[in-house]
């Protein structure tokens, strides 16, 4: 899966969660730029991502998130070693 | 060795001189600021540093263990050993009288009636010790090599009593580069101790008299609506007194090159009280979210909203216990851990009511609510026992609250309003002397008369904002019987 479509369904996600109609992510995007994405909806976020991609984070792995950039690295070396 | 005294002002004095000789060196200046701190540690109590290194020595060799270990299970084991050990001397000087208290019945039974002595700011340097095992663990950072670094990054004096709690992955680096000291941090440092000695000795000093009275065992002829105002005076206080230390904490770091977090944001004009959390004592929430709630959370996480709620109430739970050893901070804690919860479960409906309302009288009414919710929780959090919390938010709540209130404690509430309105004016800049953001910022380059232009006003407006800060602290400062930082007991 390459990041476009890990981008088109990660937008699904928040949209899904944060309850909102649209939301833009990009490599640099990080919770502060997007209303709602606060340590309340976090882990919710963290989980729904790894149902719909059938992975599983670490806690190590999600401490170190500084983006969503690092975020979507991290799916698609897990989507890799599947 | 109070900031706000002159040993303070000469020990600084010596520091920053001798910052400024060495401040090229960083091995130099390391060590400088290291014997600093034991010293203005041990001005408090000669043992104390002794504790203090001791502390810094067994998490060092924790972290190195910790680094050099592959084998997860391994470096988990590590990982609480060290934290046991380091937690020792906190639950011990702070909750063993409280504990023992509980389980023989003997209420009121102190520390001291233990003869245990608590080192000052215990609290806070236990959790950056704990903090920066942590974030060995979880890799966020590479353990220290170089000792003296550590030990001046946990030590460092400024943050040493009362915080803000240092975090490893954004400070400890700047122990390990060499100090830029530029005009603007240095102008930046100056205001930010100005207005944290104004919030302390103006505010918070001048004020402390009539929540003393208002909190005392002979309130009984205070009404209802009185004892409301004396409990906004105490928020008001505790906010002056705790913030002010933080930003001369700011303020002197600044002076000696190196860059503090902001640990307030201005609180008071919160419309929930999760986003009052974010903005009050940043550091401490920071911590909680990172190494309680989000493992606590991360674990739960397949519980959904539940796994959110139970780590909110836990997390909170353990900020009261955090605060200190009494039911009282426990009540305080597990409130505003309730209030959190209520704000995300009824997210939706008030969304739907009350954001109906304009925009503006919707934030009102919502920071009106706030500001009630925290003087009421700040109550536990002054009062000596839970029943005379209760007594008092009784009588607050009675007929007597309609009544006029006493006129001697209504006439402190002048010691708020510059407080207030400044703090109010300033809401949206990144601390409350940065006059930046009322300055024009679009500069052509072509016109270099008018970026000097800029710069000229804003040097002057900074004079002039600093002698009238200055001036203000030196007419109106409290003269005696000056109460001492609320936050040292924790």
């Amino acid at each position: 899966m390459d990041s476009n479509e890990i981008y088109a369904h990660l937008q699904k996600i928040y949209c899904t969660i944060l309850k909102k109609d649209q939301v833009t992510l990009t490599d640099e995007t990080t919770a502060a730029d997007i209303d709602g994405w606060d340590s309340l909806t976090h882990m919710l976020l963290m989980d729904s991502v790894e149902r719909e991609f059938g992975i599983k984070f670490k806690l190590m792995e999600i401490m170190k998130f500084n983006n969503v950039g690092d975020m979507v690295a991290c799916i698609q070396k897990k989507l890799a070693a599947k | 060795m109070l900031f706000n005294t002159k040993e303070f002002g000469i020990f600084f004095l010596i520091v920053l001189t001798l910052n400024w000789l060495v401040h090229k060196n960083g091995n130099a200046r390391n060590l400088v600021l290291l014997a600093a701190s034991l010293f203005f540690y041990g001005w408090l109590h000669v043992s104390f540093p002794f504790y203090l290194m001791a502390l810094i020595s067994i998490s060092f060799l924790f972290g190195r263990f910790i680094q050099r270990t592959e084998h997860e299970r391994k470096r988990w084991v590590w990982l609480l050993a060290g934290t046991l050990v380091l937690s020792a001397g906190l639950l011990y000087t702070k909750y063993s009288s409280f504990v023992l208290g509980n389980i023989s019945g003997l209420s009121g039974w102190q520390a001291s009636s233990l003869g245990i002595l608590v080192p000052v700011g215990i609290s806070f340097y236990t959790f950056a010790v704990l903090g920066y095992l942590l974030d060995v663990y979880y890799e966020s950072i590479d353990a220290e090599k170089d000792y003296v670094v550590y030990a001046t990054y946990i030590s460092f004096f400024p943050h040493l009593l009362s915080g803000p709690i240092p975090a490893a992955t954004t400070l400890l680096p700047q122990f390990l580069r060499k100090p830029t000291i530029s005009v603007n941090a240095v102008a930046e440092g100056i205001g930010e101790f100005l207005w944290g000695l104004f919030k302390k000795m103006v505010v918070a000093d001048n004020i402390s008299m009539a929540v003393g009275l208002c909190f005392s065992k002979n309130n009984e002829d205070l009404s209802g609506s009185s004892l409301f105002v004396g409990a906004a005076l105490f928020g008001i206080s505790i906010y002056a007194d705790f913030s002010g230390y933080s930003s001369m904490a700011r303020g002197c770091a600044k002076l000696l090159g190196i860059d503090l977090v902001q640990n307030f944001n201005m609180p008071l004009f919160s419309t929930s009280v999760s986003e009052y959390w974010r903005r009050w004592h940043i550091s401490l929430t920071t911590w909680l979210n990172a190494y309680i709630y989000n493992p606590m959370v991360f674990k739960l996480k397949k519980w959904g909203k539940t796994g959110v709620i139970i780590g909110i109430f836990v997390t909170f739970l353990i900020s009261g216990i955090w605060h200190g050893a009494g039911w009282q901070y426990i009540i305080f804690g597990v409130l505003n851990g309730l209030a959190i919860i209520y704000e995300i479960l009824t997210k939706d409906l008030r969304l739907k009511t009350l954001g109906k309302l304009p925009r503006v009288l919707n934030a009102l009414l919502s920071n009106m609510l706030v500001i009630i919710f925290m003087l009421i929780s700040w109550i536990f959090f002054r009062a000596t026992t839970v029943p005379q919390a209760l007594n008092i938010i009784g009588r607050i709540f009675s007929r007597s609250l309609f009544s006029l209130p006493d006129m001697y404690i209504v006439s402190y509430l002048k010691w708020c309003l510059p407080l207030l309105l400044v703090e109010w004016i300033q809401r949206k800049g990144k601390y409350a002397m940065d006059i930046q953001q009322w300055l024009p910022t679009k500069v052509t380059k072509k016109d270099k008369n008018q970026k000097r232009n800029i710069n000229r006003i804003h040097i002057s407006i900074k004079i002039i904002l600093y002698v009238v800060l200055g001036l203000s602290i030196y007419f109106f400062h409290k003269k005696v019987n000056l109460a001492e930082y609320y936050y040292f007991k924790f």
